[in-house]
């Protein structure tokens, strides 16, 4: 189908990842419906497509680069963008993909070859317990299909990339069969979803197509949810603003800090000036990046928004822009050990900032902060240890994925926290004064001595565990199983605790949320005491999103 | 003709423990509203304890003057006697230095020692009780001070806070500032090391703080000296006390109280211990 290719140059493998962002961007709430457990913070489409958005930070316009480099810049940009677990794992394939490419003009299919092999590689790797059934699996086997046909004498760069599609689908399909829970749900993996619907787009931009071949292909799957259905094709777009001619002009980076900030007026009102217009963060923070003729107007608008930082321009029209990472600010950096925490809502950003953080990241809406603000925030510190608590099982590999980035100067130690009441007890069992093993030991001990509890709003109806979950009732989580169902998020909350066991000499903290109010919390607080009394209850406005009730017990 | 111990009152020593060991116990002042007092003479803990409550200034706290430590040394030394002075933590307050001025001031300086212990509240008075009993053995002055000097490393004290404002706002927070910030009704565990408060841990209550108090002490077993110190609340002392009853026969350890030196700083509802370890 389409054009064949037999070779694929530099250019074209960035027009090709421009698309795949766009087709991503197109089937993001599609991925994100596939998400097994449905809460409302699971955003699988949503973490790969800003992964992919920050593909281009590091992305360098000239005509001559070949693939290799183009894909080194894209997987620079990539590592540092990276949020949640299938865009950390995607920004490994990146990374592994880019490392296996030879560096010649044009590439065929067997160094493709080896770059996907690379990439799968780098992906396994980048997870302590890689599970099948999920992106890894979907990975893996585009690589081997890719192998086994160029064995067979297959070697066109474009059928190696129709064949690592279509071995992904099918791959993609196999996923409930190898993970449980995918089938008692009835879907299909979200993070090998993403990773279908990018490589096949890539494909489709190396051939000519258009994207409805990958949705047609991706239609027939079962366990596909609220899949978009005769939606327009989107037309292939050529990366450059005009074909062969250099862009000329200033590539504007800063970061805005700021309240209250819209990502999305922020990217249409760049957009009628400038080119290139990426805007990636949350109401805090918003990394933008643009090329433009005169920065000062974009510098102006920045400055409207909100206080500007790591403000960088180069001047495109000379050659060989160096994109080395001298953007970050770099702090003085102190012997010492500092802690970030990630925590959404400001009563638990105080929480952690009371107990002795130096700083807390918040991930915005999605909850997920990418590796880069992961970064800034350690060397926003400026000790020479920082110990990070990701609170998050969603964050945990972008944590660890930032402890692994080359930093002058720190060291980074991840506690592996995969909820908010894990990080409260790691944090409060930290000790400035003592050694840095000693506290690292001692948080760990204390993430794993409590119980967490969380309460939401489900967001579909699956079955999970055996249980029938309804759209738009309460759900409870008992250390991240799916436990309970209800109609208010206090009787859920409550249902949740009676199957851990409150006893008196128990303390039960609770974090109320966004979506709950204080009086609601006491009336909680009120019954539980009622049914153990003597019980310690300590209740805390955490104003998180999403979650009405986070609790502990220990 | 023998080496007498001084101490001052931040050691809560027990006034009948001083009196049987002959220790002379100098009293530390204590400001509230703008009258002063000597802390154990003019005012007891309850009452110390009461105008802490409903005072609306805090209480601040002044070493004994050069002049009481000269009365002290010269009455000691009229009766034929030497004296080891044992005092708190150099590094909290300026006694030591009182003490210094006071035996420059001496016909004869050289028959008094002085020992910065870096120590506070009842584990100095420990080091004044051990060195007292080794006094009676008849060692000289000379030797009893490097007796004490030599103890120092082996004695320690902790405490658990119902709160950490007293010893920020009094100026004594030390490396214990790492624990400020009152979240969750933690409670703070410190240990005092090189003559000032360290931040060891922090407990969710004070049931699970003074637990942790008693593993912390079990840890440092087999011990020649223990004590528990309490500010207002002698019951949980006395549970601790019980608690503590494996290490050592009930009534060899020590309960002491906060007076209103160290309960300037520690603040109601809290506690303490106080050990001397083997090794």
């Amino acid at each position: 189908m389409g054009e064949i290719r037999n070779e694929i140059r530099g250019i074209e493998f960035r027009e090709a990842l421009a698309f795949a962002t766009r087709c991503l961007e197109k089937h993001r709430d599609a991925v994100n419906a596939l998400n097994v457990f449905p809460v409302p913070d699971g955003d699988t489409g949503t973490n790969m497509l800003l992964t992919m958005k920050s593909g281009t930070e590091r992305m360098n316009d000239t005509i001559e680069a070949t693939v290799a480099q183009i894909a080194s810049w894209w997987a620079d940009g990539v590592f540092w963008g990276a949020r949640g677990n299938s865009g950390v794992i995607l920004s490994q394939f990146f990374k592994g993909f880019a490392a296996g490419l030879e560096d010649v003009e044009t590439c065929d299919g067997s160094i493709f070859g080896k770059a996907f092999h690379f990439a799968t590689e780098a992906a396994y790797k980048s997870v302590s317990s890689p599970v099948e059934g999920t992106i890894l699996t979907v990975i893996r086997c585009m690589a081997e299909a890719v192998q086994e046909k160029f064995d067979q004498g297959q070697d066109s760069a474009s059928a190696t990339w129709e064949t690592a599609f279509r071995s992904g689908l099918v791959a993609l399909e196999s996923t409930p069969l190898l993970l449980p829970v995918l089938q008692e749900a009835g879907v299909v993996d979200a993070g090998g979803m993403g990773m279908v619907i990018i490589i096949g787009a890539m494909w489709c931009s190396f051939c000519g197509l258009d994207d409805t071949t990958v949705e047609s292909e991706l239609g027939s799957i079962s366990g596909l949810k609220e899949w978009a259905e005769g939606s327009a094709p989107l037309i292939q777009e050529n990366f450059l603003a005009a074909s062969g001619e250099p862009e000329w002009g200033y590539c504007t980076q800063f970061l805005i800090q700021g309240k209250g900030l819209l990502l999305e007026q922020i990217r249409e009102d760049l957009a009628m000036s400038a080119e290139s217009v990426l805007v990636v963060g949350d109401e805090d923070n918003v990394r933008v990046h643009v090329h433009i003729l005169d920065p000062g107007a974009i510098l102006s608008y920045g400055v409207a928004q909100g206080q500007l930082r790591q403000i960088k321009i180069d001047n495109m029209s000379l050659q060989n822009t160096d994109w080395s990472a001298t953007h970050r600010s770099v702090a003085e950096i102190k012997p010492g050990i500092s802690v970030v925490a990630v925590a959404p809502g400001e009563g638990l950003s105080e929480l952690f900032m009371d107990g002795g953080c130096a700083g807390v990241v918040s991930g915005g809406q999605t909850m997920n902060p990418s590796v880069r603000q992961l970064i800034d925030a350690v060397e926003a510190t400026g000790t020479s240890d920082v110990i990070i608590l990701p609170n998050n099982k969603n964050i945990l590999l972008t944590a660890e994925q930032a402890a692994q980035s080359e930093l002058g100067g720190h060291t980074i130690h991840v506690i592996s926290t995969k909820t908010i009441p894990q990080g409260v007890a790691a944090m409060l069992a930290f000790n400035a004064a003592g050694s840095l093993g000693d506290s690292v030991q001692a948080m760990a001990a204390a993430s794993e001595s409590v119980v967490t509890v969380e309460v939401t709003l489900a967001v579909r109806n699956t079955t999970v565990g055996g249980l029938n979950v309804e759209a738009g009732k309460y759900i409870g989580l008992l250390e991240g199983d799916l436990v309970v169902t209800a109609d208010t998020p206090e009787q859920a909350l409550i249902d949740c605790l009676q199957q851990v066991g409150l006893t008196e000499d128990k303390i039960l903290t609770l974090y109320w949320g966004e979506n709950s109010s204080a009086g609601q919390a006491e009336e909680v607080c009120h019954e539980l005491k009622m049914h153990v009394p003597g019980l310690q209850v300590d209740v805390f406005f955490g104003g998180q999103p999403h979650y009405p009730y986070l609790a502990s017990v220990e | 003709m023998a080496v007498r111990v001084v101490t001052d009152s931040s050691a809560d020593l027990p006034s009948d423990i001083a009196n049987n060991a002959d220790i002379t116990v100098i009293p530390c002042n204590v400001v509230i509203d703008d009258v002063s007092y000597k802390d154990g003479v003019d005012i007891t803990p309850d009452e110390f304890y009461q105008r802490l409550a409903t005072s609306s200034r805090l209480p601040t706290t002044a070493q004994p003057s050069v002049a009481d430590f000269q009365a002290v040394y010269q009455n000691l030394l009229d009766e034929g006697h030497t004296v080891v002075s044992i005092h708190v933590s150099g590094k909290l307050s300026g006694t030591v230095n009182a003490a210094e001025q006071a035996r420059a001031a001496l016909s004869d300086p050289a028959a008094v020692e002085i020992v910065d212990s870096q120590l506070a509240s009842i584990s100095l008075g420990l080091v004044s009780l051990a060195a007292s009993k080794r006094a009676e053995e008849g060692v000289t002055i000379a030797q009893l001070a490097q007796q004490v000097r030599d103890q120092l490393p082996r004695t320690d004290c902790m405490f658990a806070l119902d709160t950490l404002e007293y010893l920020q706002k009094g100026g004594r927070i030390g490396r214990a500032q790492a624990f400020v910030g009152a979240i969750l009704s933690v409670k703070p565990i410190l240990k005092l090391q090189d003559g000032e408060a360290y931040p060891l841990e922090r407990s969710r209550n004070m049931d699970r703080a003074l637990r942790r108090l008693a593993e912390l002490v079990r840890g440092q077993a087999p011990l020649t000296q223990l004590a528990v110190v309490y500010s207002t609340e002698s019951k949980r002392a006395q549970d601790l006390r019980k608690q503590l009853g494996d290490l050592m026969p009930e009534k060899e350890i020590i309960i002491a109280r906060f007076g209103s030196t160290l309960g300037t700083y520690v603040g109601p509802k809290a506690f303490g211990v106080a050990l001397t370890s083997v090794s």
